[in-house]
């Protein structure tokens, strides 16, 4: 059972899955040692600032998914073998930002962050990640996977940013601004499926393929982004 | 039911890839397109589908005497065009159920009960010897060259086609798979009569189990020659350059 989380200074001191409304502009977590938590935040047209403290060997995964929303995160690793990851999906509509700045403080400590957003408007839209490694912090695993499907008239940028000052890392990192693949369209589509299903499912598995999400999860946020399910796909935006 | 009436066919470039090319596919019968690589085969079956990086220039495709060059891709495929894939490509994130269950529901026009739709999957699932967690994986996701052409006949068979097109259908296939794929198209044929295959293939391998009423050989993007299954069985024997020399056409360049 999920625990709801409304205070805006948390320290997470337990294992368990936390789904956060989030309405105050700023939060602070600070996972303490050895916890194995994760965080599903939902909500559209939120702007919100998170600071996320990771302690000694504590693990923790970030899920972030809306609708125009303009969210930045800092996250710090601060005790060895920290681990953070952070899954950010998300709609531009009409206006849309994330930004996440990842400090490697520790040694053997890592991050993963999957960056999703598909642009529906006609703005720009952006994903930046700054990653830092400072010296003589070994050991340390940095990865990196960021996306942005336009599908209309809309753009996007992506700025990912690696300062890595020591040498005993791994780093991965990628990143793609594309339409969606016009051979997966047309197998979708020789099975009978309109254009705009065919569109939908691929959104779907874009957005939500890299989550970790429990069935009511995934029903929240269908409903949340008005996704609305397949038998709906006609009133999506 | 389908008539392809002298179709030239250009790529997005202007190439013309397809002179020409005719031919009329009635309910129940089977045809097979052979031919070296690189003459049009694949072309033709995506034209027939109603692919966007080819434009037909002239000539006319009828089904069931009406034009669907107009036709968009789906709009074909819930005529009852289908066309099972060279190489099927895998989609990462969408699961094979909801794909399934989604297309179900597009060529029926209704919604489908999940009893109903799990009852068609696993009876078809198991005639194919696929294993059932195939049904949860993302489509053709780490899928074997064998398992996602059975993943294309078990389309096939959830969605009932009226004429299926098999774009090599026996390449990456073992012979015991192949085996098994063919014996299933066949008991679909038995129970749906008015079903139509068009084979496309280099060799006379898949022919063996689907016995064709036509076999067309096509060269340079055209049909060259259309006799029965005797001339699939001479190509085993000699070759394309027989055809060739029969044809009066030049040896292979």
């Amino acid at each position: 059972m999920n625990k709801l989380l409304w205070k805006p200074v948390i320290e997470i001191q337990e294992d368990g899955r936390y789904f956060l409304f989030l309405s105050p502009a700023s939060l602070q977590l600070v996972i303490a040692p050895f916890v194995n938590a994760s965080i599903l935040l939902v909500g559209n047209q939120l702007s919100s600032s998170l600071t996320i403290e990771v302690m000694e060997h504590a693990c923790f995964c970030l899920q972030i998914v809306g609708v125009d929303t303009h969210h930045q995160v800092r996250i710090s690793l601060e005790g060895e073998e920290a681990k953070f990851t952070l899954v950010y999906s998300g709609i531009c509509c009409k206006e849309q930002s994330f930004q996440a700045k990842v400090y490697h403080l520790k040694p053997h400590t890592s991050s993963s962050l999957v960056n999703h957003v598909i642009n529906l408007g006609k703005e720009d839209c952006l994903i930046q990640v700054d990653a830092y490694v400072p010296k003589k912090i070994k050991g340390c695993v940095l990865q990196q996977d960021n996306k942005i499907i336009p599908l209309k008239d809309g753009r996007g940028t992506i700025l990912p940013n690696l300062y890595i000052e020591e040498f005993d890392s791994f780093v991965q990192h990628s990143a793609y601004i594309a339409k969606f693949s016009k051979d997966a369209l047309f197998y979708l589509r020789t099975r009978g499926l309109p254009e705009e299903t065919a569109q939908f499912l691929l959104m779907k598995a874009f957005l939500l393929g890299n989550m970790n999400l429990e069935k009511e999860e995934e029903q929240i946020i269908m409903e949340i982004l008005k996704l609305g399910g397949e038998e709906n796909e006609s009133r999506r935006f | 039911m389908l008539e392809v009436k002298q179709v030239v066919v250009e790529a997005k470039d202007h190439k013309r890839i397809l002179n020409s090319v005719s031919i009329s596919i009635n309910e129940g019968e089977i045809h097979a397109i052979m031919g070296p690589n690189g003459t049009g085969k694949s072309t033709l079956a995506k034209v027939l589908m109603g692919h966007e990086d080819y434009r037909v220039v002239s000539g006319e495709i009828l089904w069931n005497h009406k034009s669907i060059l107009s036709l968009s891709v789906d709009e074909r495929a819930r005529l009852g065009i289908f066309l099972a894939n060279q190489n099927p490509i895998s989609i990462e994130g969408v699961s094979n159920s909801e794909f399934l269950k989604t297309a179900l529901r597009s060529v029926r026009g209704e919604n489908v009960g999940i009893y109903e739709f799990m009852k068609l999957v696993e009876k078809a699932g198991n005639e194919l010897n696929l294993p059932a967690s195939f049904l949860h994986r993302s489509i053709n996701q780490d899928f074997s060259g064998g398992e996602r052409k059975k993943n294309e006949i078990l389309q096939m068979k959830i969605l009932k086609p009226k004429l299926i097109i098999l774009d090599e259908l026996d390449s990456g296939l073992d012979v015991d798979s192949l085996k098994i794929v063919c014996q299933n198209i066949e008991d679909y044929r038995q129970e749906n009569p008015e079903a139509s295959l068009l084979i496309i293939t280099h060799y006379s391998r898949i022919l063996e189990y689907l016995i064709p009423d036509y076999v067309h050989i096509m060269k340079n993007g055209s049909i060259v020659e259309t006799s029965d299954f005797s001339l699939a069985k001479r190509i085993e024997k000699e070759g394309y350059v027989g055809i060739n020399s029969m044809t009066g056409m030049e040896k292979d360049e």
